[in-house]
């Protein structure tokens, strides 16, 4: 018997029972659905991140605090203390660090920031000059602080723009006070409004000196954070190098897998971020696919039923000449029919979803979150739905084949 | 001319719980090609078991059968498929149409599991239809659309379909009045006029008269076979809608 034949034979008996068949594929619909919705934001999101740190140029890299885990960064790193003046200066040495460019020391916390009566809870970020520069700021309104504001310690802050709305609404931040914990600052300039992202979304933030915050808004003796950058391309893996000797002859450590401090490269960073949201897309697939499972079950139940009460169809059949391979078949096919039907149906709807999604991320971030279709997950949706479809579908078929044609034909 | 049925020692039994139950007892006869058989008996005699034996759909327990010359016992599922396929109709007291498919797809069952070219179909539903005294119009029709005797005769259209030798009939006017059953009588007739042997198992006897010989059963076991003296004719003229 042709193929052809036992497709629409399949196609009959589903059409048979249109309501029974929608609702059969709704498991498989929803799960292909939310796979397609997590993998295609899983990948938005890595793409988005991934482009941040590109977009800090392939010369930075980042010191930080605290035991080079590898993969999954330790949270706890941004509580380490092992940063200090000392490490900076030794650092800015040209005989220790010949390819260093320029660095740009940081701390960060989050707090209140007031003004007169108005308060807004912001993150307060204490850096060098450079940090402008670095993330390629021009101040929408004043000046940004600069190096002598830096060495003299100066009450200075820049303020990101959903800062300057909140505690300013309409009128001119420029030259206002504005207090955080006990120290009083005095607005320099105001940032543009920038797509956030992921990183660092200075909008909501307020930029002092490093030595200011440090010393008088923090009071720590530690850094949290610096940012390095390299002369040149080809002298980073040297660098990397040079910064883990400096600190390890200021921090007196001889075993490096004692270090206390962690050197990143942009590439590091890219594929310690590229792992994370890899495992955290896969893990939340695998969750959506516990939908394919049931929708599995639920087209196997189905299948059995419509092999009961076509029993008699069956012997038919049988007697007419169909073997038990037709017969096999043609269930078989109704069950693959219905999960591919399912499949592509979530793929359309996890498409329609997540362009959805782009769009309102978009906007939520006030960045372009791209909008990818995953062929990748499109193509596993339909190669697993098929699967579901043969996995759950050959034991209702099989016992449909064996049915004994005589009794078959005597139900009733 | 050869027998085309010959069953020798012909013998079933079912296992039911754990006791076996003996359905047929060692049948033997030759059925020649082209004659119009009738079988009857009380239910319970082994009738319909004997008829799916002879239509392949059973194996029997042990004894021979003997399809066109070839023993069939060592025939597998396919190769019994194929013989069911082409060389046999069935006709059931039921009609055994398909619901929601209509009166075409209904006739062409056998076509789909034959190597019939797709092409010819259409022609030889038509065709078949006809032969059973059917409105080649009605194709398109569901078979609830249509009454009792017209749906037995979509039946006989689909047994015919394969221009099968044989072809078994199990009580198949048994669902119809009377009127009805005659008609259906009629066209059998007729197909046994064109060559088609015909086994039909009934428990009328007025129904049996239509055949030129009876084989009685009785508790599984042949208890007559004779040939019908002053057999029923339905004319053109009774064959009337």
């Amino acid at each position: 018997m042709r193929i052809s034949n036992t497709i629409k034979i399949s196609l009959a008996g589903l059409k048979a029972n249109k309501l029974r068949s929608a609702l059969t594929i709704l498991g498989i619909v929803i799960g292909i659905t939310s796979i397609i919705l997590v993998v295609s934001i899983g990948n938005g999101a890595q793409s988005l991140i991934l482009g941040e740190i590109q977009s800090m140029g392939s010369r930075t890299l980042t010191v930080e605090p605290g035991k080079p885990t590898g993969g999954f960064q330790d949270m706890m790193n941004i509580f380490r203390t092992s940063l200090k003046d000392k490490d900076l200066d030794a650092l800015q040495k040209k005989a220790n660090v010949p390819h260093l460019q320029d660095m740009i020391p940081l701390v960060f916390t989050s707090d209140n920031i007031n003004y007169e009566n108005q308060s807004y809870a912001g993150s307060v970020l204490g850096s060098g000059e450079k940090i402008f520069e670095f993330y390629n700021l021009t101040p929408k309104s004043g000046n940004f602080f600069t190096e002598d504001d830096v060495k003299a310690k100066a009450d200075v802050a820049v303020i990101g723009s959903v800062v300057a709305e909140k505690l300013f609404g309409a009128s001119d931040p420029i030259g206002q006070k504005i207090r955080v914990r006990s120290k009083t600052l005095r607005v320099v300039a105001v940032l543009p409004e920038k797509g956030g992202g992921f990183s660092f979304d200075y909008n909501k933030s307020i930029i002092t000196p490093y030595t200011t915050a440090k010393d008088y808004i923090l009071g720590q003796k530690y850094y949290n954070e610096f940012i390095i950058r390299v002369d040149d391309e080809k002298n980073v893996d040297a660098t990397v190098s040079d910064i883990q000797i400096t600190l390890r002859n200021s921090h007196g450590i001889t075993d490096p897998e004692k270090d206390d401090f962690n050197v990143m490269t942009q590439k590091d960073l890219m594929k310690t971020v590229g792992t994370v949201t890899t495992v955290m897309t896969l893990f939340l697939a695998m969750v959506a696919a516990i939908s394919l499972l049931v929708g599995g079950v639920g087209i196997m139940n189905v299948m059995f039923i419509s092999v009961t009460e076509r029993t008699k169809e069956i012997g038919l059949r049988k007697a007419l000449g169909a073997t038990n391979g037709d017969i096999l078949n043609q269930f078989l096919f109704e069950a693959i029919y219905l999960t591919m039907v399912g499949g592509l149906l979530g793929i359309f709807f996890g498409t329609l979803f997540s362009y959805i999604a782009a769009i309102g991320l978009s906007s939520a971030l006030s960045s372009t979150w791209k909008f990818s279709f995953p062929y990748d997950a499109a193509l596993w949706g339909i190669l697993t739905s098929v699967f579901i479809g043969v996995v759950f579908g050959i034991y209702p078929a099989y016992s449909a084949s064996k049915k004994n044609p005589i009794e078959a034909l005597r139900y009733e | 001319m050869s027998d085309i049925i010959s069953i020798n020692n012909l013998s079933k039994s079912y296992l039911v719980d754990g006791n076996e139950i003996s359905v047929l007892r060692g049948i033997s006869f030759g059925i020649p090609a082209g004659q119009f058989v009738a079988i009857m008996g009380p239910s319970g005699s082994g009738k319909s078991t004997l008829l799916y034996s002879l239509g392949l759909l059973d194996r029997p327990t042990s004894g021979e059968y003997f399809l066109d010359s070839k023993e069939t016992s060592k025939l597998d599922d396919k190769q019994l498929a194929k013989i069911r396929n082409e060389k046999i109709g069935f006709i059931f007291q039921s009609f055994n149409l398909l619901r929601r498919t209509s009166v075409y797809d209904n006739v062409r069952v056998p076509l789909v599991y034959s190597k019939v070219p797709e092409e010819k179909h259409k022609e030889m539903v038509l065709n078949a239809l006809e032969s059973v005294g059917l409105d080649k119009k009605l194709f398109k029709k569901q078979p609830s659309q249509l009454s009792g005797g017209e749906q037995q005769r979509v039946a006989i259209a689909r047994a015919v379909i394969n221009n099968p030798a044989i072809i078994l009939a199990d009580e198949p006017t048994g669902n119809l009045d009377s009127k009805s059953g005659e008609m259906v009588m009629k066209v059998l007739q007729d197909l046994n006029k064109k060559g088609h042997t015909i086994i039909l198992v009934t428990h009328e006897t007025s129904t049996s008269e239509y055949a030129e010989r009876i084989i009685h059963l009785l508790d599984g076991a042949v208890d007559s076979d004779k040939k019908v003296s002053g057999r029923r004719y339905i004319g053109e003229k009774e064959y009337s809608k």
